[in-house]
């Protein structure tokens, strides 16, 4: 190798690992496929190879484009079936599910396929993806006590009716499936999922220790 | 259709059926996928993550990983870099564009040049060393950010998620594989010869790679060196000793003025 190219490889491998470190700098307040137990293992094990959104049977589960260091880890952008069964909800058939769903064939295709465990493989018990949240002033049930399709879309009974007539969501019950926000028939969304402050901090896994 | 012919249209039907089946058939990308029971994980990739995440990668992983390890030796000990002129997505498409350009009288900067160079490396301004740079600023980038850092940019992972995710629209992905086609002006295969860190880690290991390799009729040659204006990797095929960067494309041997050159079974000369 002579001087110049030298000089070129070390300039561009400087330039090189300096952009790498810069632009690998860890922010995401995405939702993430269930199995993302800590974001920081996640995102030391992902190699964006998109086997999970290959094999999800919904494909809610789709590459991240916000940013260049997400760029093409997996995001939940749809809604996330948990059981085989519901992989096109409707509210009657999630309120039939509901009786059989204890004897009902889990998913979690994503976390089976994963080669790297970048997914953990977690239990449905413990499962946490995000909260659901309703925006009061679009919601219909709050503003004309109708519709309740979440309500009955919910096979873990977290959106229930309050004594107004609206809905609310018991976020400690609440997995994060996102079915509700895909059921419901307002264009905005009045049911949202959200990160919580809980999930936001690194881990995504709930205690339902004293729940049902 | 002559061998030399033959031999090339063999390639380029590898080569689109290796693209169609790493965007659209595989679950998966070129990254990891599944052939029946065998688990193949991208040694770059895996390599990453043992940088990355160091004691605490879980057990099975590791094995996964050791089984990947050793599928990618094995092959590239019998293989060389084949995977690069046969298989790989990025690959395809910038020769694809090479051919575009050629048609168009776009070629290459570095082959516009009127006189043919008498070593490989004379009138190029980079180095082939540049990819082993890479290959360590990524390593290097994966141990302090720890994430597997060059994941986020690779084009072949781009090309292949791109594609079957339908957001090839992207316009970050888009700019990284348009990045790539455009090097080509300044020199075919640019990206591939110089900065891949894939290309990097196939090269260290095809240094014991033995087999099929290019063979001049030494009394013939006439020491021209339009091998090394063909040699999409730029090698100068008539005076290279170890072969470590040549791909198994058989391009030489198509299109050896004299015709000089052959395949041999071993390196042999």
């Amino acid at each position: 190798m002579n001087r110049r190219g030298f000089l070129l490889s070390i300039t561009s491998f400087l330039a090189l690992s300096i952009t790498l470190t810069l632009t690998n700098i860890r922010q995401s307040k995405a939702i993430r496929p269930p199995g993302v137990v800590n974001e920081d293992n996640f995102f030391s094990l992902c190699i964006r190879c998109n086997r999970c959104a290959d094999v999800c049977p919904t494909k809610g589960i789709k590459p991240d484009n916000s940013s260049l260091f997400t760029l093409g880890t997996p995001i939940l952008d749809g809604y996330c079936a948990v059981y085989l069964d519901l992989v096109e909800p409707t509210p009657s058939k999630n309120r039939a599910f509901k009786r059989i769903k204890s004897s009902a064939e889990l998913c979690f295709r994503c976390i089976d396929t994963c080669p790297t465990g970048a997914l953990e493989s977690v239990d449905v018990e413990e499962l946490k993806m995000g909260e659901a949240e309703v925006n009061r002033s679009l919601c219909l049930a709050w503003t004309h006590n109708i519709c309740y399709r979440c309500v009955d879309i919910c096979v873990f009974d977290a959106v229930k009716i309050t004594a107004r007539g609206g809905v609310e969501v018991n976020r400690s019950v609440c997995v994060g499936c996102q079915q509700c926000e895909y059921i419901c028939p307002v264009p905005e969304k009045a049911i949202r999922v959200k990160l919580s402050d809980y999930t936001s901090e690194g881990q995504r896994l709930r205690s339902r220790r004293g729940q049902v | 259709m002559n061998l030399k012919k033959l031999i090339q249209k063999t390639r380029h039907i590898s080569q689109a059926f290796f693209f169609i089946f790493f965007t659209a058939v595989v679950v998966g990308a070129v990254c990891s996928f599944v052939i029946g029971s065998v688990e193949v994980v991208e040694p770059l990739g895996a390599l990453q993550i043992l940088v990355a995440s160091g004691a605490s990668i879980p057990q099975s992983t590791l094995l996964v990983f050791v089984s990947a390890t050793a599928i990618f030796i094995f092959v590239t000990i019998l293989l060389g870099r084949a995977w690069c002129a046969w298989a790989c997505p990025i690959g395809t498409i910038t020769e694809f564009t090479e051919h575009v350009m050629n048609k168009r009288r776009f070629k290459p900067l570095v082959e516009r040049r009127p006189r043919i160079p008498l070593k490989a490396e004379e009138g190029r301004i980079w180095s082939k060393e540049v990819k082993y740079f890479t290959l360590s600023a990524v390593i290097i980038s994966s141990a302090v950010t720890r994430t597997p850092s060059w994941c986020s940019f690779c084009p072949i992972g781009t090309i292949c998620r791109g594609t079957v995710a339908g957001s090839f629209v992207a316009g970050a992905e888009m700019a990284i594989v348009g990045a790539v086609l455009a090097a080509n002006v300044y020199e075919k295969r640019f990206f591939c010869k110089y900065i891949c860190p894939v290309a990097g880690l196939l090269t260290l290991i095809s240094r014991f790679n033995f087999f099929i390799k290019p063979r001049v009729k030494r009394e013939e040659c006439r020491s021209c060196g339009a091998c090394a204006v063909i040699c999409p990797e730029g090698l100068m095929v008539c005076e290279e000793k170890t072969f470590a960067e040549c791909t198994k494309c058989f391009v030489c041997y198509s299109k050896c003025p004299y015709g000089v050159i052959s395949i041999g079974l071993t390196g042999r000369k």
